[in-house]
């Protein structure tokens, strides 16, 4: 145990000490806080933070808007890279844009949709203005931007999965009777099926980069990437490190439990040789 | 009439360069309904192509392919092919691969499953069911290859090399698997091999082809009793007179220089 946790955990150790030291040294919370005081925060996930909620209030509202976001991009990715990997002619329409929007990175989206969405929220399309729903935080402009940093590793993914489904597989299929459309059900798509999740996975990731950045802009006031950049303001430095941290903390967890679902649908492939 | 018959069938093959190769030309062979028909012959000479053409995953440039009187036109629903390399579904266990041909036909899951029980305890696989194909050995998967597509209910199979990439041992024990499930199903088997003393122990039938392009040389009536002794003196006779009629093919196809025997291998 000791052997196998030691090499893992020294750089970690040896991290916190030099920042303790560099807090102790520079005796100056708003430059450099205390862990003691970083740790406190994060234990009490039910404390209000600055007047704007708990901590977990922040991560809900951050979770709530990538995870719409998300689903909205698989909707779009995997239908359209399905279509795109089997039909030259989609596949004709979709890649030279694909192409071309691809390298824009969704941050630079980022202004632009807050130009054209201002602030309006998913409730505001339903008529419910003035909502105290935790969905009149989800902003119609942050979810363009998590879409489109969701959407090309999800589509990209679905194409190639679909294309490199073995021909020795699709025969079989069509010898044993399998028509079109089963062919498709059948073999097709539960062969792409481990790199329809990868691509889920890459496009979670993003995702919640994406959010994280679009939170800061103006015109939003939830959030983590909103609390992150608050407590920049105000100098609080103890609540901008426990903001990283649980950015990273919960970045890590979606991509370990969609790890976690990919590793039950593909254990086949790694062992297929 | 035949059941499978194939006349002046010519197929070529264009290479990524736009240059043209004639894979068979002027190919006849019949194969009677029942009868279990070995092809054999050197590299290229068109055995696997003949068997897709008789599948009806390739159409000929000229010539007919007729299947119990009839033309074939694209897949034909008895018609089953197992093949050379691995081709089962790797997300599927045995049980749901065998049983794959009666979910396309719709037959609902508990019958499906029993029929594919039964073929799975014909192929000699009983116990393994639940086994997903990467935790099989190469002759474990072609049993279920094999219980995959009689699954299906065909009454023509075709085989590419099937037991090609096994052991010895496990080949000879696949061979009278077959020669078993033969005798049980009334079943018309179109065999392509490399192998000799495969194409000897099994067939009613051997055609000899020979490549470039692929035509049938000479064909070889096998009236041996089975089960066939491979020490018996007809069977070695028989072995090294198709032996010579093959070193002949490739002697002769390369202008009289000797081909190395790596280039042999298999026809793909």
């Amino acid at each position: 145990m000791l052997k196998r946790f030691f090499p893992a955990l020294l750089l970690p150790l040896l991290l916190l000490v030099l920042w303790e030291t560099a807090a102790v040294g520079a005796g100056n919370p708003a430059l450099i806080p205390r862990i003691e005081s970083v740790a406190s925060i994060l234990a009490h996930p039910g404390g209000d933070l600055l007047r704007t909620g708990t901590y977990l209030h922040h991560i809900a509202v951050s979770g709530l808007r990538v995870i719409i976001g998300f689903m909205l991009a698989a909707a779009a990715g995997i239908p359209l890279g399905l279509l795109a990997g089997r039909k030259l002619l989609f596949s004709r329409m979709l890649t030279p844009l694909v192409e071309l929007l691809r390298p824009l990175c969704p941050i630079a989206w980022i202004p632009f949709a807050l130009a054209i969405f201002r602030t309006w929220a998913v409730t505001d399309i339903f008529g419910l203005r003035y909502s105290s729903s935790i969905f009149a935080q989800v902003q119609l402009g942050m979810l363009f931007v998590i879409f489109y940093g969701g959407f090309f590793p999800i589509f990209l993914n679905t194409v190639d999965g679909v294309r490199s489904v073995k021909n020795i597989h699709l025969e079989a299929g069509m010898l044993l009777g399998a028509d079109q459309r089963q062919l498709f059900r059948k073999v097709i798509f539960p062969s792409a099926l481990p790199q329809i999740l990868t691509g889920l996975r890459v496009g979670l990731g993003i995702c919640w980069m994406v959010i994280i950045a679009a939170e800061m802009m103006p015109g939003s006031d939830a959030g983590l990437g909103y609390l992150i950049m608050f407590s920049y303001e105000l100098a609080e430095m103890d609540i901008l490190i426990a903001c990283m941290i649980l950015i990273g903390l919960v970045g890590t967890l979606l991509s370990f439990g969609l790890k976690k679902i990919a590793d039950r649908t593909s254990f086949w492939q790694a062992k297929e040789a | 009439m035949a059941f499978v018959r194939l006349e002046q069938v010519a197929k070529s093959f264009r290479n990524e360069k736009g240059q043209s190769t004639e894979a068979i030309a002027s190919l006849d062979v019949s194969c009677e309904r029942g009868e279990l028909l070995a092809v054999i012959g050197p590299t290229g000479c068109g055995k696997t192509t003949l068997l897709r053409l008789i599948a009806g995953l390739i159409t000929p440039d000229s010539g007919t392919v007729t299947i119990d009187g009839e033309a074939v036109r694209g897949i034909r629903p008895e018609t089953t092919l197992v093949f050379q390399q691995y081709s089962l579904f790797p997300w599927r266990t045995v049980l749901e691969n065998v049983a794959f041909g009666p979910e396309m036909k719709g037959v609902p899951g508990s019958e499906r499953f029993r029929t594919a029980r039964e073929y799975i305890e014909l192929a000699g696989l009983a116990g393994f069911e639940r086994a997903f194909p990467h935790e099989l050995s190469g002759g474990m998967k072609q049993r279920t290859a094999l219980a995959r597509a009689l699954a299906s209910e065909p009454d023509l199979l075709l085989m590419d090399e099937p037991f090609g990439a096994l052991d010895e041992r496990t080949r000879h024990a696949l061979q009278d698997q077959l020669l078993l499930i033969r005798k049980r199903r009334n079943l018309t088997i179109l065999f392509v091999t490399h192998s000799i003393d495969e194409a000897l122990y099994l067939a009613d039938r051997v055609l000899v082809m020979r490549d470039r392009p692929g035509s049938v040389l000479r064909e070889y009536r096998i009236e041996l009793k089975r089960p066939r002794d491979r020490r018996s003196r007809v069977f070695t006779d028989l072995h090294l007179s198709i032996r010579d009629r093959l070193e002949d093919v490739l002697a002769g196809s390369s202008n009289g220089t000797q081909r190395s025997l790596q280039e042999q291998g298999s026809c793909t």
